[in-house]
């Protein structure tokens, strides 16, 4: 048996006893202790820190800034976080997971339509209209519950595809509100019908045309406000012209 | 001929914490603060009669004295920025690839002070700093999964596996 080892320190004095025995049994353990003025009144398991303020989590962020943070999020994110646990799910109200996304998104990389989050809209709200709906246009499908896509054989230049495809985005933007359009991806060499058209039907209040090779198209009542150089295509946006009033 | 010039220190505003502290703070600094400015205003404290030791000091209740320094510290950092205009940066693309440098480090604290940072800058209508908070706690979110999030930001996970199997379900749609 070994005694000993103290050590001073302040304001109270800690003495620390290590117990060695031979019996093997007890060679299993070894008993510390920490007696102390300190460690008799609270042990570490027992103190109890008074904070003069709760500290803040993600789970306990007022709403306002939940929404915040969702807003630099892609709805991947969005739904995580919404699915982590009941009080963010509580938090974050289904309809907040669209927080500036009150736009639609066309990607056309000559084959593919991925037309925002549509398709979440459309599962929830009119999931069976759509379907339909796509379904008699022919040209369209759903290929999954995440997309909707064209037929590969979807040509942006045939008069066909692009008809359909404005009937069907038409027949979409009458059941949502929506006043920003947004086209991802060769904005320029989209038919000018379908500019034209949805800007001739719809009040948008602004356009972005992104990855643009040339000056996009010019669109009836259309101002280019900024262009941005992203990854060496250009991205336009665009603002509804605005004539002053004379009076 | 010499003329005796007058050297005119800055003018101070005194800020109190909810535990009592105050601070003096430059009020050129602290005017990126709409809550603070809008106070300083309605108060005529911009009169120049009153002398710092006299003025009353403006109460931060929602805001302690740890997380005030370190905003008057951000305040202090970006008082040379140009006033923003909130149409403008609300139309802006949302990214979080801009955060300054300086802000970075700035803001690679524990997660409790930056959600008391986050608090704060909304409570005294900081935007540039609240954006900027935000936007760190979306970096810390991108691309984990619930389960990454939850270990990421000590969340218990109070679902039953159902509840769990029904919301992975709900979000499949997603999914690449």
């Amino acid at each position: 048996s070994v005694q000993g080892a103290g050590h001073e320190r302040k304001p109270s004095r800690t003495q620390l006893s290590v117990m060695i025995s031979n019996d093997p049994e007890s060679m299993q353990r070894s008993e510390l202790k920490c007696e102390d003025s300190f460690s008799t009144q609270c042990t570490m398991m027992n103190i109890e820190f008074e904070e003069p303020f709760p500290s803040m989590t993600l789970e306990t962020l007022p709403k306002e800034n939940h929404y915040r943070i969702l807003s630099y999020l892609g709805m991947k994110d969005r739904l995580n976080v919404r699915g982590s646990s009941k009080t963010m799910r509580k938090s974050i109200k289904e309809s907040d997971l669209f927080v500036s996304d009150a736009c639609l998104s066309i990607h056309t990389g000559g084959i593919t339509l991925t037309i925002g989050h549509i398709p979440y809209l459309v599962r929830n709200m009119r999931d069976d209209w759509t379907k339909q709906r796509i379904a008699s246009d022919g040209d369209c499908k759903v290929s999954s519950s995440a997309s909707v896509r064209l037929r590969s054989n979807f040509n942006i230049y045939s008069n066909r595809s692009v008809r359909c495809l404005i009937n069907f985005i038409t027949s979409l933007f009458r059941r949502l509100c929506v006043n920003t359009l947004t086209i991802n991806s060769h904005a320029d060499i989209i038919n000018s019908k379908l500019l034209q058209q949805l800007t001739a039907q719809f009040d948008f209040e602004s356009l972005n045309l992104r990855s643009c090779y040339k000056i996009p198209l010019c669109v009836k009542n259309f101002a280019i406000l900024s262009k941005k150089s992203i990854n060496g295509f250009s991205a336009y946006k665009c603002v509804k012209f605005q004539p002053k009033t004379i009076i | 001929f010499l003329f005796p010039i007058k050297m005119t220190s800055p003018r101070m505003i005194k800020l109190t914490s909810n535990d009592d502290k105050t601070f003096e703070v430059e009020r050129d600094v602290i005017k990126q603060s709409v809550t603070v400015n809008t106070l300083i205003t309605d108060l005529n404290m911009d009169d120049e009669d009153v002398s710092v030791e006299n003025q009353m000091a403006i109460p931060l209740p929602n805001v302690d004295a740890a997380t005030l320094e370190m905003v008057i510290t951000w305040c202090k950092q970006h008082r040379e920025d140009p006033p923003r205009n909130e149409e403008e940066e609300e139309k802006k693309e949302k990214r979080t690839d801009d955060i300054p440098e300086w802000d970075k480090t700035f803001l690679d604290v524990e997660q409790s002070v930056l959600f008391a940072l986050i608090l704060a800058a909304n409570y005294m209508d900081i935007k540039g700093l609240l954006d900027n908070c935000c936007k760190t706690v979306a970096n810390m979110i991108k691309g984990k999964t619930p389960d990454e999030i939850r270990k990421h930001f000590n969340i218990k996970n109070d679902f039953t596996p159902e509840e769990e199997e029904q919301i992975r379900k709900e979000n499949a749609w997603c999914e690449d």
